[in-house]
């Protein structure tokens, strides 16, 4: 359990490194002097003031305050949902919801260049793919999981192609270029405000999943086990889906495409905790925002350009994936 | 005259309808095309080229590499406007589809010679449809007038590209002259915003931002070109850290936001109110597609950097320069609506 308690405080260090770094070269000084001036204890010439606050409040803070809260999302739904599927493979995108959540946004950026209209179509589809993989999933009678997973690979098809659609009919010298650099995932676009919108249900999911976690672990002995502990087995699937669901398109609608790190995270965490949901997924949310903060540093301080923050997952998910690959194994057969 | 020699000349006689009516020309790559006589048809297998062929010679196109929008349609010739989309070659959209292009018959394809793309295989696929391919250069404004020039020997249209081509020469010339000994110091700082959050951008030394350089400004994203499709993502404290005085926006809605956006305030050109939206129709001024629309493009530019070494008719420029290249005749409130002004 202790090892629970090391994380907040390895969280709240890397915010306040990805805070004082960036493309803007400012000195600890400066921060510190910042600091000191918002908490009124050292004055600050004003223009001085106004480009820190800009800076470090409304161009970092946002950036880094999304990282955790995306972060946390996709590495609380990933651990959930491979406690759910009982497979150590799984990934948020498992029902589908990457396919759907591309589509609507690629379809927002089609029909309106404005960042509401994109995030607010990413989420409502990706939400759309899951409940269609889930019906499809239903379709012949109660469904076993293995259904649920082809459902799911339905779904994230037939979403997949309808993106294609739109690649294809977008404009190529504009609306296509971004629509591919959208895909790749970006927290650049991020404000203050989405991030304040986004940032009560996310908790919120993480928090009621993490609750979850105790009927998890019941369930990982089956599901008839499970029901004669009293656990309500169709009820909670379905819940943890659907919370899962709704976090991680609202991660998708915030930043794009961040592939990896639901999938990496949790290995990862299990390995410093071990396989116990109830304190499993409470502990792959506080480190997936770690890890996506330290991540987001990287790409927008290896070069003028940014790199995309899903390549940086991807390129770092990989070898943490096959370095703790030996270990995870010995926790799941 | 021994009988091989007879058979020879017979099968000259034969070959010799079939060999009168096509030459051998070197396009802009040195490769040796075989060409039909007369060209009547030509497809452009990107946007670049196809809008060579709109300028020089409209009724030998054969379609389009992506539809026009409506907006975009009312600034077009007519029998341009309404062809169809038959995909690009190269680059990104819609990819072409070989059985429709040949069925349209088209004496040649005209394609980009860009470093970017393998034109090799472009002319493989090409001869596959037993297509002709000439390589054209347009990489650099500079390049316009040559390939005007190549581009009207190949058509019989030697006049109108010589015209065309001087156009383009001396708008790079006049431009030149104005601001061309401006110190590297002096020039005026530029970020080139791309994409509707205005945070992709193209280095100065790609083929994307040329006009800003040629225009004497100076770009202040400094680095090589990595790819053909550019628009590379940038951070808005990097932009901060640059303080470029003029933003350059390709998106309509970003250039209309972003001088009343509170996170941009400490970006100089965005606080002045420095910022210009690049116009769009039908083609665009600057770049995405690149054209000889630059000719105007540079000009509007330096006017715009240095009013007073490069004092310029905007208007008057404007409508010769759309009836001259575009073939349509446009009013002042044209011009406003092209500027973004209305």
């Amino acid at each position: 359990m202790s090892r629970l308690y090391l994380l907040p405080p390895l969280l709240a260090a890397a915010m306040l490194f990805a805070l004082g770094v960036g493309r803007y070269p400012l000195p600890p000084g400066e921060i510190l002097a910042y600091a000191g001036s918002a908490l009124g204890v050292v004055e600050l010439p004003p223009e001085r003031a106004d480009l820190l606050r800009n800076l470090i409040v409304e161009i970092r803070l946002p950036r880094v305050l999304g990282a955790a809260l995306i972060g946390a999302a996709l590495s609380a739904s990933g651990a959930a949902f491979q406690a759910v599927f009982r497979n150590p493979l799984v990934s948020p995108g498992i029902l589908g919801v990457l396919g759907g959540a591309s589509f609507g946004a690629a379809l927002g950026i089609l029909v309106s260049g404005n960042w509401f209209v994109v995030q607010f179509a990413a989420f409502g589809m990706g939400v759309a793919a899951v409940a269609t993989g889930v019906l499809i999933a239903n379709l012949y009678g109660a469904p076993s999981i293995i259904v649920l997973v082809l459902g799911g690979m339905i779904s994230g098809a037939f979403f997949n192609a309808l993106l294609s659609i739109v690649k294809y009919a977008a404009d190529p010298a504009d609306r296509l270029p971004t629509i591919v650099y959208w895909l790749m995932g970006s927290l650049g676009g991020l404000e203050l405000a989405q991030v304040a919108y986004a940032a009560a249900p996310i908790l919120a999911g993480v928090t009621l999943l993490s609750l979850f976690g105790r009927a998890l672990d019941a369930m990982t002995m089956g599901d008839d086990e499970a029901a004669s502990l009293g656990v309500p087995v169709h009820a909670l699937r379905y819940g943890v889906i659907g919370l899962a669901t709704l976090i991680s398109s609202l991660s998708v609608a915030l930043a794009g495409m961040i592939g990896w790190i639901g999938l990496v995270v949790p290995h990862i965490a299990r390995l410093m905790i071990g396989p116990l949901n109830r304190r499993l997924i409470p502990a792959s949310a506080l480190l997936g925002a770690t890890f996506l903060i330290l991540a987001d540093c990287l790409s927008r301080n290896i070069a003028y350009a940014e790199a995309p923050i899903g390549v940086v997952t991807e390129l770092l998910g990989v070898p943490a994936f096959v370095l703790v690959l030996r270990h995870a194994r010995r926790g799941w057969v | 005259m021994n009988r091989f020699a007879r058979l020879l000349l017979a099968i000259l006689s034969f070959a010799t309808p079939c060999l009168a009516s096509a030459r051998e020309i070197v396009d802009m790559a040195g490769r040796h095309v075989a060409i039909p006589d007369k060209i009547a048809r030509v497809y452009g297998s990107s946007p670049p080229a196809t809008l060579m062929i709109y300028a020089l010679a409209p009724e030998m196109m054969i379609g389009l590499n992506t539809p026009y929008l409506v907006g975009e349609k009312s600034y077009l010739r007519k029998e341009a406007a309404n062809l169809p989309a038959l995909g690009s070659q190269a680059g990104f959209g819609r990819t072409l589809n070989p059985e429709e292009v040949m069925s349209r018959h088209p004496d040649v394809v005209i394609a980009w010679l860009d470093r970017f793309v393998d034109s090799a295989k472009a002319e493989s696929s090409f001869s596959k449809m037993g297509l002709p391919v000439v390589f054209v250069k347009l990489d650099t404004l500079a390049d316009y007038p040559a390939t005007f020039r190549f581009l009207g020997d190949l058509f019989g249209k030697k006049e109108k590209a010589e015209a065309l081509a001087a156009y383009v020469e001396d708008a790079q010339a006049g431009v030149k002259r104005a601001v061309g000994d401006i110190p590297a110091a002096e020039k005026l700082r530029v970020y080139y915003a791309e994409s509707p959050d205005g945070l992709a951008t193209d280095c100065d030394k790609s083929f994307h931002a040329e006009p800003i350089v040629l225009a004497g400004g100076d770009n202040v994203y400094h680095c090589g070109q990595a790819n053909h499709m550019g628009m590379e993502k940038i951070a808005l404290e990097q932009i901060v850290a640059f303080r470029p005085e003029i933003i350059l926006a390709q998106d309509r809605s970003f250039a209309g936001r972003v001088m009343t956006n509170p996170f941009w305030r400490n970006v100089p050109a965005a606080k002045d109110g420095k910022v210009f939206y690049i116009p769009h129709e039908p083609f665009n001024w600057l770049d995405r597609p690149p054209s000889y629309m630059r000719a105007l493009g540079i000009q509007w530019l330096a006017n715009l950097f240095y009013p007073n070494r490069f004092p310029l008719d905007l208007k008057a420029e404007t409508k010769k320069f759309y009836s001259f290249f575009l073939g349509v005749e446009i009013d002042d409130a044209d011009v406003d609506r092209i500027l973004g002004k209305n």
